[in-house]
C-alpha cells in the first residue's frame, strides 16, 4: 500500500519506500471512497477514530483528495502525493483535564491502551473520552472492545467529578457531557480544516465514520457541522484492511520544468507526459497484478513568478495548450483565494502523471446481511443514555441482527464487536443494500 | 453574563481559527518567500477600544505577538476617521512597529454596522527601498536610509483601493512588480478574516463572544500570575552583548534587572548602552514584545491575549538603544536586538529558576540579503535568507540542532526553491559539527552553508550577531560556537571586520559566501555528561576523538575506568 492510495509490488516498494508513508490511513480513505460510490454517496468526509488519533480525509466524486505538500514530524516536508489526511490527537484514550487557566481541555495527551482509560481497570487514573462516554450511558460497561472485565463505573464517576466536575462546579454527569462536547468540537474543527478551509462546504458531504470510536461520535459531529448524513460501514473496525483489497495499483511521476507557461512548447510537454505514462505502464507490468484497465491522468503545478506555493490544475495530454491551461488556472485561483493577479507571469513548475491500474471490481454487497421484510428493527435491550442534558430510555440494537432495509429511530444505540454507534434523538437510521447503516441527522 | 465551559472553549478555538485561516491565505498567496516559506507574517484580532490582542494565529511569527497590538493602538490614536471598508497601511517603526520591512495593514471590522474589533496583519516585504536591497543595511545612520516610512495611511477607502498610495509605494521600492501581489495577499487575508468572524458572531452573538473574550483574558492572566508566583521573589540581573552596531566596532550591552514580586514581574533595561549610530537600535514596541516572547518561551502554555501581559511590567528604557526615537536607524531590532533582549531575560530567569530553564539559543536570525540582476532571466531579484542555529541544552536533554531563531517559527527555505528563484548554487548546506556548547546536556548544533553566485552581479549584506561571544551556557555549561562569515571575492578570502555584520560586498560569478551559525549553550558542567552520550556523539561524527577529549575530559576518563 502507498500513501497515495494505490498499491505497488513489494519489490517496487524497496526502491520507493517513501511512498509507503501514511499508507494505513490512505487505505481507510480508499475503502471509504469505494463503499461511498457503491452506496450512492460519492462525496464523503471520512473519519477514522481509534484510541489515540482522529484521521480525516475528504473524498470528492469518489476520489480521496491528494496533497503533495504534507509535512511529517519536525516539519520535514514530503513532496510525494499522499492522500490528504489531517490527523489530530483525539481518540477514546484522550485525557480530559482542567488547565491552570481554568479551561477544560481534551487531549492531545492520551492514556493509550495501557494504562488506558479508567474503564479498562489497568491502572489508568486520568479521565478519558471513553470514561465520559460510559458515564453518559453511550458505551456498554459490560462489553468494552478488547476488555474482559466490566468497567468500574463508580470509580469513573468519582474521578470525573473530582478532576473535571469540581473545578467547574458541575456534577459527574454534567462534567462528562462537557468533556464530550469539547471533544465533538475539536473533531468538528479537524473536519473544517480539510473541508471549509479548502473551499468545500461540509453540508455537501456525508460523514463516513469508522475505526473503533468514529461511530460513537459521528452523529454529534455531523450535527455540529450541518452534515445531513452519517454512514457507518458494516465492519468499521476493519475498513482500512478492506482498502488494501480494493485499492488499484498506482504510480505517480513528477517532472520539474520551471519555465513560463506561455513559453511551454506543446511537443516538448507532450513528450514529457508520454515518457511518464510509459514508465508507469512498465512499472505496472513489473508489479504483475491482473488489471481490468489502465487509466492515465495528467496535472500541472503552477504558480505566479515570485511565489513558492504551487497550485495544481488538471490538463489534457497529448495536445497540451498553454492558453487553455492559463485560463483554467486563473479561474481556479480566483475561486480558491478570491485574488486576481492579471499582471503576473504564470510559471509551469511541475508536470505530473498518474498511472492507475484498476483491478477487477469487488462487489461490496458481499457484506450485506439478509433482507429483513419486517422493516422495523428489534431492540435487544434498553438503557439510560444522556442526550442534551436529559436521560432517555434508549433502545439497544445488535448490529448483527439488523437486516437489510430495516430502519430505526433515535435515541438508539447499535452495538457490534468492533464499535458502538450512537444515534441521538432526532436522527433516524436505515440499513442499506450493502449493509451500511445510513443515518439521517435531522436538524433539531 | 457567565458562560458554560463548552461555549468558552468553542469560542476560544473559533477566534484562533479565524486568525489561523488569515495566516493560511496570507502564506499561500504571497510572493515574498520570507512570508510563504519563512512564515514571517502574523494575523490577529484586536480590541475595538484598547487595541489589545484578542487572538492571534498560532502560526504567526512570535515577535509580532506584542507588536501588532501596539501598531493597532497607534492607528486608533491617529486615525479617528475610519469607516467600514477602510484598510490602513503602516510600517512606521516608531508607531508601534519593528523595522520598515514589516508592513502592517489594519482594518476596522464592523458587525451589523458597529465597530466590533480591528483585524490586523503584518508581512515581511523583501524590500521597502533604502540603501541596500532587502533593507538590512549594516551601516545606515538614519532611518531615511533604511527605506520608505509609511505613517498610517488609507490604502483602501470604503472598499476602494487608493491607487495613489500604491503608486507611491511601488515607485519607491525594488522589484515592485511582485509587491502588488503581496499587497493583494495581505488584503485577501483581511477579507477572509472578516467573513469568518462574521460567521462566528452570527452563530454565538456579540454578547456571548464579548463575554468569552473577557473571561479568556482573565484566564490567561491567572495562569501567567500562577507561573510568576512560582519564581522566588528577588532581583536578578543579566547582560547580553550585541557584537556592534555596524558602524562603531564596539559591543552594545543589553543590561536587565528583573524583579519578581509575588505574581508581578518587572523588567528594567535602563542600564543598557545609549542609542547607537548604526541600525541596531530597538523601538519601544519591539523591546516590549521581546520581553513578552521570552516569557512565552519560558511559559509556553499561556494562551496569547492581553491578559497574559497584565502581570508583566516593563519600564521604558529611555536614553538607551532599546528606546529608539526618530531618526535612529532600526533595521536590526526585530531580528537581532530582540533576541539579545530575550537572551537577557533567559539569563536572569536562569538565575531564578535554573532547574526549569535552558542555556541560551543561537539567538540570531542570520539575516543574509543578496540583491542583483539575473541576465538569463532578465530580472532583478532580492534574496533574503535566514538560518537556524543550535538551541541551548536544558534541564532534560541536549539542545535542538538547527532550530529557528527565537523570534521566529520559520522553516529554512528549501535550497531547491532558492536555487530555482535566484542565480545561485549552494556548495554546502551542512550541520555545523562541534558547535554546541559542552555541558551535561550540550547545546544543539548550528548550520554551515556556502552560496556561490552563478550569473550576473549581486550585492551581499549581512546582519547577524553572536560573532564576538557565543550563546552563554547555564549552570557551568560552555557557550556555543560564535557566528562566522567568510567572503570570497575573486579568490580573495576574508571575514567582515564587524564579524557578523557587513554590506555592499559586490559578487561576480564564482564568488561565494560561507556562513556558520552559532551552536547553543551547554547546560550543567561538561564533566557530568553521560559517557555513553559522549561516545554516541563521536560515533555520529559530531565531535572527533580529540575534540571530545578536550571538551569532556572528565567524563572520558570516567568511561576509561
Amino acid at each position: 500500500m502507498q500513501g497515495n492510495g494505490g498499491m505497488m509490488a513489494a519489490s517496487t516498494a524497496i526502491d520507493l519506500a517513501v511512498h509507503t508513508v501514511m499508507s494505513g490511513p490512505a487505505a481507510g480513505a480508499i475503502a471509504a471512497a469505494r463503499i461511498g460510490v457503491q452506496a450512492g454517496y460519492p462525496n464523503l468526509v471520512a473519519c477514522d477514530m481509534g484510541g489515540t488519533s482522529f484521521d480525516v480525509s475528504l473524498i470528492a466524486a469518489g476520489e480521496p483528495a491528494l496533497s503533495a505538500e504534507k509535512d511529517i514530524a519536525y516539519g520535514v516536508p514530503l513532496r510525494v502525493p499522499l492522500v490528504d489526511i489531517h490527523t489530530i490527537g483525539a481518540g477514546g484514550g484522550s485525557i480530559a483535564r482542567i488547565t491552570r487557566a481554568g479551561l477544560l481541555q481534551v487531549g492531545p495527551e492520551s492514556a493509550g491502551a495501557r494504562p488506558g482509560p479508567i474503564a479498562y481497570a489497568r491502572g489508568g487514573t486520568a479521565v478519558t473520552v471513553t470514561d465520559a462516554n460510559l458515564v453518559l450511558g453511550r458505551l456498554n460497561p459490560d462489553h468494552l472492545t478488547g476488555v474482559e472485565e466490566s468497567a468500574p463505573m463508580k470509580t469513573i464517576a468519582a474521578a470525573i467529578h473530582e478532576q473535571i466536575g469540581a473545578p467547574l462546579g458541575l456534577d459527574a454527569t454534567a462534567a462528562a457531557a462537557a468533556v464530550l462536547a469539547v471533544t465533538t468540537n475539536q473533531l468538528a474543527h479537524a473536519i473544517r480544516l480539510v473541508s471549509v478551509e479548502k473551499g468545500h462546504d461540509p453540508r455537501d458531504f456525508a460523514l463516513f465514520a469508522f475505526g473503533g470510536a468514529g461511530p460513537l461520535h459521528a452523529v454529534e459531529i455531523a450535527r455540529e457541522l450541518g452534515i445531513p448524513t452519517v454512514m457507518v460501514p458494516r465492519f468499521p473496525g476493519i475498513t482500512s484492511g478492506l482498502g488494501c483489497v480494493l485499492a488499484p495499483v498506482r504510480h505517480d511521476f513528477v517532472q520539474s520544468v520551471g519555465q513560463p507557461l506561455a513559453d511551454a512548447a506543446t511537443a516538448e510537454i507532450d513528450g514529457h507526459f508520454a515518457n511518464q505514462a510509459a514508465a508507469g505502464r512498465r512499472l505496472l507490468d513489473q508489479d504483475g497484478a491482473p488489471l481490468a484497465e489502465i487509466v492515465v491522468g495528467y496535472e500541472v503545478d503552477l504558480l505566479f513568478r515570485g511565489q513558492s506555493h504551487v497550485f495544481r490544475v488538471p490538463v489534457t495530454a497529448p495536445g497540451f495548450d498553454p492558453r487553455v491551461v492559463l485560463a483554467d488556472f486563473l479561474e481556479r485561483y480566483k475561486a480558491r483565494f478570491d485574488i486576481e493577479l492579471p499582471e503576473m507571469t504564470a510559471i509551469l513548475v511541475n508536470l505530473r502523471t498518474t498511472v492507475i491500474g484498476r483491478r477487477a471490481p469487488v462487489d461490496l454487497a458481499i457484506f450485506a446481511p439478509a433482507i429483513d421484510r419486517s422493516r422495523a428493527a428489534q431492540p435487544s435491550g434498553v438503557r439510560q443514555v444522556r442526550f442534551e442534558g436529559e436521560w432517555f430510555d434508549t433502545a439497544i440494537f445488535d448490529r448483527a441482527s439488523l437486516g437489510r432495509g430495516v430502519s430505526l429511530a433515535g435515541p438508539a444505540i447499535v452495538e457490534q464487536p468492533d464499535t458502538t454507534v450512537v444515534i441521538d434523538p432526532g436522527a433516524t437510521a436505515v440499513v442499506d443494500s450493502l449493509g451500511n447503516l445510513v443515518i439521517s441527522v435531522c436538524e433539531t | 453574563m457567565t458562560l458554560d465551559p463548552v461555549t468558552l472553549a468553542v469560542i476560544q478555538n473559533g477566534l484562533r481559527q479565524v486568525a489561523s485561516e488569515m495566516d493560511l491565505v496570507h502564506e499561500k498567496t504571497s510572493f515574498s518567500p520570507v512570508i510563504s516559506e519563512g512564515f514571517d507574517r502574523s494575523n490577529g484580532i484586536y480590541d475595538r477600544t484598547t487595541g489589545e490582542v484578542v487572538a492571534q494565529g498560532e502560526l504567526g511569527l512570535p515577535i509580532f505577538v506584542g507588536v501588532m497590538q501596539f501598531t493597532t493602538q497607534a492607528v486608533i490614536a491617529r486615525r479617528r476617521d475610519l469607516e467600514p471598508g477602510d484598510v490602513i497601511l503602516i510600517n512606521d517603526p516608531y508607531l508601534g512597529g519593528t523595522h520598515l520591512m514589516d508592513v502592517k495593514m489594519v482594518r476596522p471590522f464592523y458587525y451589523r454596522g458597529r465597530l466590533w474589533c480591528y483585524l490586523s496583519n503584518t508581512g515581511h516585504w523583501p524590500d521597502t527601498g533604502g540603501m541596500v536591497p532587502g533593507g538590512f543595511s549594516a551601516t545606515a545612520t538614519e532611518i531615511v536610509q533604511e527605506g520608505l516610512r509609511l505613517p498610517p495611511v488609507k490604502l483602501v477607502r470604503r472598499g476602494e483601493i487608493c491607487q495613489d498610495i500604491i503608486d507611491i509605494v511601488l515607485n519607491n521600492i525594488r522589484v515592485a512588480d511582485e509587491r502588488i501581489g503581496d499587497i493583494r495577499a495581505q488584503l485577501g487575508a483581511l477579507s477572509v478574516g472578516e467573513k469568518r468572524l462574521t460567521q462566528l458572531l452570527d452563530r454565538y452573538g456579540v454578547e456571548t463572544v464579548d463575554a468569552a473574550i473577557t473571561e479568556l483574558k482573565a484566564g490567561s492572566e491567572r495562569l501567567m500570575r500562577a507561573h510568576i508566583d512560582s519564581i522566588p521573589d528577588g532581583t536578578y540581573s543579566a547582560t547580553a552583548i550585541v557584537d556592534s552596531d555596524g558602524i562603531v566596532d564596539r559591543p552594545l550591552d543589553v543590561v536587565l534587572d528583573m524583579t519578581v514580586s509575588g505574581s508581578d514581574i518587572h523588567f528594567d533595561l535602563s542600564r543598557s548602552s545609549p542609542p547607537c549610530r548604526g541600525p541596531m537600535n530597538s523601538v519601544w514596541a519591539t523591546t516590549q514584545s521581546s520581553v513578552y516572547v521570552a516569557m512565552k518561551h519560558i511559559f509556553p502554555d499561556v494562551p496569547i491575549n492581553a491578559g497574559c501581559f497584565a502581570p508583566i511590567h516593563i519600564a521604558p528604557p529611555d536614553g538607551t538603544f532599546l528606546y529608539a526615537r526618530y531618526p535612529r536607524p532600526v533595521a536590526g531590532c526585530a531580528a537581532e536586538v530582540a533576541q539579545r533582549i530575550m537572551e537577557a531575560v533567559f539569563g536572569a530567569m536562569g538565575q531564578a529558576i535554573p532547574e526549569r530553564l535552558f542555556a541560551a539559543p543561537a539567538g540570531t536570525s542570520g539575516n543574509f540579503g543578496l540583491g542583483g540582476y539575473d541576465p538569463e532571466e532578465n530580472r532583478h531579484y532580492i534574496m533574503y535568507l535566514f538560518s537556524g542555529g543550535g538551541y541551548g541544552g536544558w534541564w532534560r536533554t541536549d539542545g535542538l540542532t538547527n532550530g529557528c531563531s527565537s523570534v521566529g517559527i520559520s522553516k529554512t527555505q528549501p535550497v531547491e526553491i532558492l536555487e530555482q528563484h535566484y542565480p545561485i548554487v549552494f556548495d554546502r548546506f551542512a550541520l555545523r559539527e562541534g558547535s554546541g556548547g559542552a555541558g551535561r546536556h550540550r547545546g544543539g548544533f548550528g548550520v554551515d552553508y556556502q552560496i556561490r553566485l552563478l550569473r550576473g552581479e549581486a550585492k551581499a549584506s549581512f546582519l547577524m550577531d553572536h560573532g564576538r561571544v557565543g550563546p552563554p551556557g547555564l549552570l557551568g555549561g560552555s557557550p556555543g560556537a560564535v557566528n562566522q562569515i567568510t567572503v570570497s571575492q575573486a579568490d580573495v578570502v576574508f571575514s567582515p571586520p564587524h564579524l557578523s555584520k557587513g554590506e555592499g560586498y559586490v559578487l561576480t560569478p564564482g564568488d561565494w559566501i560561507a556562513v556558520k551559525t552559532p551552536g547553543g549553550g551547554g547546560y550543567g558542567p561538561a564533566a557530568e555528561r553521560d559517557p555513553a552520550m559522549v561516545e554516541r556523539d563521536i560515533a555520529r561524527g559530531y565531535y572527533t576523538d580529540v575534540e571530545a577529549l578536550r571538551l569532556f575530559t572528565r567524563t572520558r576518563a570516567a568511561a576509561a575506568e
